[in-house]
């Protein structure tokens, strides 16, 4: 095992780490800089995974990225799963950590999806109590990340963004800003997804994901699915622009983790990514 | 319910929706709490719609964790079929959900679960082939360690090495099924899988490990099997031959005693050992 030294994420392109593309990636030149990985892939001791990470992690700074400490768990944060993270990164000393506004667990039941909160008063105590054992357990900040959702509930107190500022200011987590899913659900819930990104103070978000997403129809009208499966759509690039004249440039993810293609058409969306982050002022490479 | 739900409530009733296929009173409980902004010139029913809602959220958790089950038991899914894999899986799903969130280790109980599936129970190699995938995967993610080097064995004195007891790969499993699992897990890799007779009557003494960064299954002769399982309980070299005699005798195999030697050079080939030790 190699003991590594934390290395931090640049404002530049990153890409959500695909087995598919170990190999690939050890051996091509791209505008990738960073890889993010899902925490709960690499929660075993060894194997080809780790053979592969360990080899990438060498080469470039890496984040972590959660998707099952369930942070909105009316019943706390699991310790096993919390102490399984914490053994992650101490392995890889990632430059970022980050999780969800969501929660994914009841009782002993993981239900393995990114699922909604009630904005509300109590929502917010769980939240902020959930984050702050986390850093503190870490002793790191965290990120938090803005779901996809498909209903919002009737007895929300807050409206998303007012949500997840209130968390981020309550606890001193950051923000990690899902421009593809601030776009889909403004478009399910029927927001100004400009609005929403005006109202997240520039100093909180540390990161941006970018992905591609579905649209299915819904009775007589539609919704989009986050489904992490294809290009990102025009509409995102273009919310993603207005993202970096609003807050400056900040280290971007793409994600495809559903009909994963192959290293060349992930790398050219982070090419895409790379050119509207080098035109920031200060940013250059 | 007239006051909204404490969060404990509302993420109950979202468990109970989630990890079922019905319709019921929960589900209607659930979906008074879905907003709605349809137009009111929309004809739409609102009930229709918010069963549309609740499921896009049950198809996300019903078939990423059927394809993740997928993924961890491709065998057990191209000899039953894509539809009825998907039928057994949802029902395994809602009964025995993910007790972790990595699920790398998840689905142990599946095979368990095939036995007693109505539907499956004429193919009765299926759980011994889901056990095999199972330990497969649990091999694949193992921690990675270093195998010792039978030279180092030079070191003791040869009337001891009788007391010699070893520590295996934490990746090893034993898996005795009377079935050629193997047989059929390995066509089974293939496109098109050769037919394999069943009447054979050719059971299989499985050792599954991983060497390097590749999983190995190899089937052993039932002497050296019943040696090796001795040796992986931390039994002596001679405790463990004491006991694959008793058993060949009881059985009617034929073991010579220079097959003693035989064995344990084969096992040494396989690099499944990590260390020894000299009992006093």
């Amino acid at each position: 095992m190699i003991n590594f030294e934390c290395k931090s994420i640049p404002a530049l392109a990153g890409v959500g780490l695909k087995n598919q593309h170990f190999q690939s990636i050890l051996e091509q030149k791209s505008h990738v800089n960073w890889f993010e990985i899902h925490a709960e892939n690499y929660m075993s001791s060894g194997g080809l995974f780790h053979h592969y990470l360990e080899l990438i992690r060498e080469k470039y700074p890496l984040s972590i990225h959660g998707v099952g400490l369930s942070l909105g768990s009316y019943d706390g944060v699991n310790k096993q799963q919390l102490m399984e993270f914490k053994e992650l990164i101490k392995r890889y000393e990632p430059g970022l950590i980050s999780e969800h506004l969501s929660w994914s667990r009841h009782g002993q039941n993981n239900l393995n999806d990114l699922l909604p909160m009630p904005y509300t008063k109590e929502s917010v105590e769980v939240f902020v109590n959930n984050i702050s054992q986390t850093q503190d357990f870490l002793n790191r900040q965290i990120l938090i990340e803005n779901p996809s959702s498909y209903f919002e509930l009737n007895y929300n107190e807050y409206s998303e963004q007012e949500f997840l500022v209130e968390i981020a200011q309550q606890s001193g987590c950051g923000i990690l800003l899902d421009v593809n899913n601030v776009f889909v659900s403004a478009k399910n819930h029927k927001f100004d997804a400009n609005k929403y990104i005006d109202n997240i103070p520039a100093s909180l978000v540390k990161e941006i994901h970018l992905a591609g997403h579905s649209v299915q129809s819904l009775l007589s009208s539609e919704i989009r699915i986050d489904d992490h499966g294809s290009m990102v759509c025009d509409e995102v690039w273009q919310l993603y622009q207005y993202t970096l004249n609003n807050i400056g440039a900040r280290p971007t993810l793409i994600e495809w983790d559903t009909n994963v293609p192959s290293w060349d058409v992930l790398a050219s969306q982070a090419s895409i990514a790379h050119e509207h982050l080098i035109k920031m002022e200060g940013n250059g490479e | 319910m007239s006051n909204p739900p404490s969060l404990k409530q509302f993420q109950q009733l979202m468990n109970d929706n989630l990890l079922s296929t019905e319709l019921d009173d929960s589900s209607e409980n659930l979906m008074h709490l879905f907003s709605s902004k349809l137009d009111s010139d929309n004809n739409v029913l609102l009930k229709d719609e918010a069963q549309l809602r609740l499921a896009i959220y049950r198809n996300n958790v019903l078939y990423s964790l059927s394809n993740a089950l997928g993924d961890l038991y491709p065998v057990i899914k191209k000899l039953i079929g894509d539809d009825f894999f998907k039928t057994i899986a949802i029902e395994f799903i809602c009964k025995q959900p993910p007790k972790h969130a990595a699920l790398l280790h998840y689905g142990k109980e599946f095979s368990e679960f095939i036995k007693k599936f109505e539907g499956c129970q004429h193919l009765k190699f299926l759980p011994d082939i889901a056990t095999l995938e199972f330990e497969y995967n649990q091999a694949y993610h193992s921690d990675d360690v270093d195998i010792f080097d039978a030279q180092a064995l030079g070191n003791v004195a040869p009337e001891r090495l009788g007391d010699v007891s070893f520590s295996c790969h934490p990746s090893l499993k034993l898996l005795k099924s009377i079935w050629p699992v193997d047989d059929i897990w390995h066509e089974n890799q293939k496109e098109t899988p050769n037919i394999i007779n069943l009447d054979d009557n050719k059971g299989t003494n499985l050792l599954i490990y991983r060497l390097g960064l590749s999983v190995q299954l190899v089937n052993l002769d039932e002497n050296c099997f019943v040696f090796l399982k001795q040796l992986v309980n931390e039994k002596t070299i001679n405790e463990a031959w004491i006991e694959t005699n008793t058993q060949a005798n009881i059985f009617k195999r034929n073991l010579d005693a220079d097959d003693l030697s035989g064995m344990l050079g084969y096992l040494f080939s396989l690099e499944i050992f990590t260390a020894f030790s000299l009992s006093a």
